[in-house]
Order: C-alpha cells, then structure tokens, then sequence
C-alpha cells in the first residue's frame, strides 16, 4: 500500500518514505517524486552539502515541509545500524565543513560537545526496543532485554573523553588539585550516565508508591464495609420480622455515619450529644424502636450532666418499653448555663396518680437523680395521649468549660 | 389530582417513592439527572417536586435555582439521605419550602408534598433543630433586626417540632391555630432564606453533621 500512497499524490508534494530511508526518508520520497534511484538523489544532497552547505538546508526544509507516507502497518521506527553510521558520516562532514569555512567556535568547545552529545546519544537510545539500560534495571525487567555493556562502556567512553579534552585544554590542573579533578571528572561523567535512569527511577518509585498508598486506602474501606455494611445486609435478608429489619438498617446506617463523618471519635468523647448518640443506639437495639434525635447546643460531661444522661436513659427506654409508640422523640438543648431534654413519645401514655410508689422505674431513676444535682423532671401524661419527660439541669457557674 | 415531579439519581428509591405517591398525587414524571429535571419541570410546570439533595451535576440545587429564575411558582421539597446542615440549608436557601429526610414514612411524606403544596413550609424535627442552631447566638444587630433574629413564639414552635410533635400537636399544645403555627413556620422559613446572617454559612460548615 505505502508503494501506491506516493503515486496517488498530486502535485510535487515530497512525501517522506518509512520503508526506505537513512535518515528520515526525504532522500527516498523525492526520488520516488521524481522516478530516480534513491541513491542519485542522496549522492546530490552529500555533494551539495559540500557546497555552503545547500544540501543539508535543503534537506531539512525538504524535511519540515514533506509528510509521512501514512503506512499504518509500519513496524517500529527501526534504524540499521548502516543508516545511524551514514548519519553519522553526514554530521561529520557537516561540522568539517564548518570548520573549513571558518564558521567555528574552535576545536576545544566543538569537538567536546561532539563527543560528549554523541556519548549521550549512545547511551540513552529513546528507540523502545534499545531502551535496554531501563529494562534491565528496573524489576522484573525483561532478561533478553540487558543492555549492552558495550554500549554503555562506548557511551561513557566518549563522554569521559569529551570532558577531559576540556579540562586538558583549560589548564585548570594548576589550580585545582589532580585528586580533586579526578573526582569532578568521575562524578560529572556518572552523573551524565546514570543521572537519566536515577531521574527515571525517581519518578517510577514515586509512582508507585502513589499506587500502593491509594490500593491500601482501597483495601481498608473495602475491610470496613466488608465487616459492617455487607454483614448487615446478609442479617436482614434473614431477618423475618420487618421491625427487625428496620433496627438493623439504622443501627447499620448510623455507624456507617459515624464512621463517613469520623464521629464518636475522641474529642466527641466528652460532649453529652455524642452519649446521647450512642444511647439512643442501643435502646434501638434493645427494643427495635426507632429513636430519633435532635440537639441544639451541646454540653461537655460532668458528674451532674451524666445524671441526666442517665435519667435520659431510663425515660428513653421507658418510652420505647411501654409506649407502643412507633418512634421515640429525644430533643436537647444545652448551653453553658443550662441543659434542657425531652423525651417524648406519641403511645398509649399512662395514669401518673396510679403508678405504685415501690415502683422505681421514675421515681428514683428519673427523679430523684435530677433532683440529687438541682435539677428538675416534669412528667406530662395521660392515657391515650402519649409521655413526655422534660429533664431540666442548671450548670454551676464553676463547672470547667471541657475538662481535660 | 395534583401533580407531583420527582427528581432522584437513585433508580429503586425513585421506583418505591412512584409507587407510594401514585395513589395519591398524578406523577408528572422524574428525572434521574440536573438537566433533564430542569428541562422538564419548565415543560410540565408541576405543583410540586421532590427533589433529592445529591446528585451528580450540580445536584438538587441546580435545578432548584435554575427552575426558581424562569418558572417561581414551582414548589420544591428536599429529600436526602444528608444529616449535613450545609446541605440543607444551601437548599432551603436556593427556594426549597422544606427538607425531610428519606427515612421518612410514606403517609408522612405525602403530608409534607400537600403541606408545601399549599404553600407551607415543612419543618422535619432536625431542620428545626438546625434552624434553632442557627438562629442560637445572638449576634450584634449589624443588618436587619427582623430577619435575623427569631421571635420567641417562632422559637417555641420550632422546639415542638423538634421534639416530634405534628404541626396539629404544636397548635394544641401551645394553644393557637393551626395557621398560626403555618404562619410561624413560614415566617421562620422566609427568614431562613433572606437573612443575610453570615453566622448562617459559617454556622453550617463549622458544625458538619448533628
């Protein structure tokens, strides 16, 4: 197909060969252009090179303005090594050219860079398949991929030799000591060498570390979810009773919550919404009756604030015992000076005067445990009508803001 | 029949909430993306939508503020899994009349989209415990006094509500009419989306959850 490609082009446009080429394959494309052997086109351009060096700017524009001959079944970009020592023989004639006309910045600046460029070029072959420097140091390298040593020895060969024709030109042994000039010379041409692959190195390490931070991440929330949510949905596909399953599904939701949110985490240890979270938790649990809950404010623990606390617990529990009620509401409201909650619910409701005196159940732990720390509980009720428990607790002025 | 539109990315709940509304409000439709939503609801001009909080694209606030500017009489409930206040009251905000969340029962639901549906705002126990939040502190009276500061009736209707009671419960017990606890709670609802309290934004992004 790419045979045809160029006789289907119209007018002179020079269409670069990828079959047939030495250095980029406008020798080639022209000559195909114009219906010539591709060698008499590559001898014009040597000989013209010569010539002010027409041939090579020839070349080049030739080269920017053409395009490639679009085979797409092209194989990777080989070069022979006839083509590289051809290019090499052009370059070569080119800077000898140079010299000869006087364009020269002088043989101890040209003729370094030279060597040393070409060192480079040796060594750090970009061509994917001679890449092997990097295959073989990196792990789990292809084993038929190990470099030359011969390249790599030819590389630091030229470039060694680059650099001392600097240093012996300059004469700086005179000013620096040999041992100290040994060591700039070794370092430099280790660095010229090797600096690439520890570069590459560098950012390949990076990359995978990266990698194995976000698969931990991965790994961990998979844990989690695995333990927690997965382990809940199994239990209420077996779950028969549907209040059951909805005390699984908002015990499941609140802890996935908590832990979305990083809540009852240590500084939530001390706020009393934190223990009402969690108590209002496990009577859902207990009872499978939902308890919903609302604060305002919050108030850090003390010895009179777990009282209420525990006050909230037994009118909580109580409701969620005795109410019928389909959800348990618990509102609080707390600030520096006061904490007020209540615990309602819409049930069946009870007779108050007909509650027996030996009945703990709100005397004692409702009652008198506000009572104990100043505070206050009002229980208003009737059957039928649904219980609310108000808990009022006044904080002393004393009490430390967040004891810790 | 009234007509109701639903807006949520999540397939099974847009099924379910279809299916428990159908027999009460005609579904003018749902869309499970922001621009088909919005596109939409301009087209079918329904009474109220349902719209959920998060979704890819902008999520339910796009389309509630986008809708608002061409079509104002469109009313818009918020339904979310988010306890986030942030959330919620960037919802309320962007013209939201109310916000529950989807745990809510089916009769309930349906009480809150024919309360909006009247033109009252819908206050589920924890928007008013944000709202009271809020509203806590009292700040130095820099901008309008009657927009950022509510008033201890509001206040006290607000605490009923987040301590479970129905609208009708609040009425008896503080001993009023229902619309006067309608109109408490709209006022409250209009000053949740003027005021221009600063306190409000900082409010919601220091306190990330209840």
């Amino acid at each position: 197909m790419s045979s045809t490609t160029t006789d289907d082009q119209t007018g002179v446009r020079i269409v670069r060969s990828t079959d047939d080429r030495v250095v980029v394959g406008v020798a080639a494309g022209v000559a195909a252009q114009l219906g010539v052997s591709a060698a008499y086109v590559r001898a014009a351009l040597v000989v013209l090179s010569f010539a002010g060096g027409f041939g090579l700017a020839a070349y080049a524009v030739a080269w920017i303005v053409s395009k490639n001959t679009g085979d797409s079944r092209s194989p990777a970009r080989t070069t022979s090594v006839e083509q590289r020592i051809g290019l090499l023989a052009m370059f070569l004639a080119l800077l000898l050219f140079l010299r000869g006309i006087g364009m020269w910045f002088g043989d101890t600046v040209v003729w370094p860079v030279f060597l040393v460029s070409l060192g480079l070029a040796v060594t750090w072959d970009q061509n994917p398949r001679d890449n092997r420097l990097l295959a073989w140091v990196l792990p789990g390298g292809d084993e038929e991929l190990r470099p030359g040593f011969v390249r790599i020895g030819l590389g630091a060969g030229l470039m060694v030799a680059g650099v001392a024709m600097v240093v012996s030109s300059v004469d700086l042994l005179s000013e620096l000591g040999t041992a100290m000039l040994a060591v700039l010379i070794t370092g430099g041409g280790l660095i010229l060498v090797f600096g690439p692959w520890i570069w590459r190195l560098i950012g390949q390490l990076r990359a995978e570390r990266t990698d194995r931070i976000r698969a931990d991440e991965r790994g961990e929330v998979a844990a989690h979810l695995h333990d927690s949510v997965l382990q809940t949905l199994a239990l209420i596909q077996r779950a028969k009773d549907p209040k059951k399953m909805v005390t699984l599904a908002r015990a499941q939701e609140r802890e996935l919550r908590d832990w979305l949110y990083d809540r009852g985490s240590a500084a939530n240890g001390q706020l009393l919404s934190a223990a009402l979270q969690s108590l209002a938790a496990r009577v859902e649990a207990d009872y499978d009756v939902p308890v919903e809950l609302v604060t305002v404010g919050d108030a850090g623990l003390s010895i009179p604030v777990e009282a209420l606390l525990n006050a909230a617990g037994e009118a909580i529990a109580n409701a969620a015992r005795h109410s019928q009620a389909d959800r348990v509401s618990v509102y609080l409201e707390a600030n520096e000076s006061q904490v007020d909650l209540w615990v309602a619910d819409q049930g069946s409701g009870f007779d108050l005067t007909r509650i027996d005196a030996d009945r703990h159940g709100i005397s004692e732990s409702i009652e008198a445990r506000l009572d104990r720390h100043g505070g206050v509980a009002t229980i208003t009720t009737q059957p039928g009508e649904g219980t609310e428990v108000h808990l009022s607790l006044p904080i002393e002025a004393t009490r430390k803001d967040n004891g810790s | 029949m009234r007509s109701v539109y639903l807006v949520d990315d999540h397939e099974l709940f847009l099924t379910g909430v279809r299916t428990e509304l159908s027999e009460h409000f005609s579904i003018a439709g749902s869309a499970a993306d922001v621009d088909k939503a919005i596109d939409e609801i301009r087209r079918h001009s329904p009474d109220v939508v349902l719209v959920d909080v998060h979704m890819p694209g902008g999520g339910g606030l796009a389309v509630v503020s986008n809708v608002l500017e061409t079509n104002p009489d469109v009313r818009f409930l918020a339904l979310s899994v988010s306890d986030d206040p942030d959330d919620v009251i960037a919802m309320i905000r962007a013209g939201a009349r109310g916000y529950v969340t989807k745990s809510i029962s089916p009769a309930d639901l349906v009480d809150a989209i024919r309360r909006i549906d009247h033109g009252d705002a819908v206050f589920s126990p924890r928007l008013a415990g944000f709202v009271l939040d809020a509203f806590a502190e009292t700040i130095p009276v820099e901008h309008d006094p009657e927009l950022d500061q509510l008033t201890n009736r509001e206040r006290e209707v607000l605490r009923q509500i987040a301590r479970g009671y129905s609208y009708k419960q609040v009425a008896k017990r503080l001993s009023i009419s229902i619309k006067t606890v309608e109109t408490h709670v709209s006022s409250v609802l209009r000053k949740l989306q003027l005021s221009s309290r600063y306190e409000l934004a900082r409010w919601a992004s220091d306190r990330r959850i209840v």
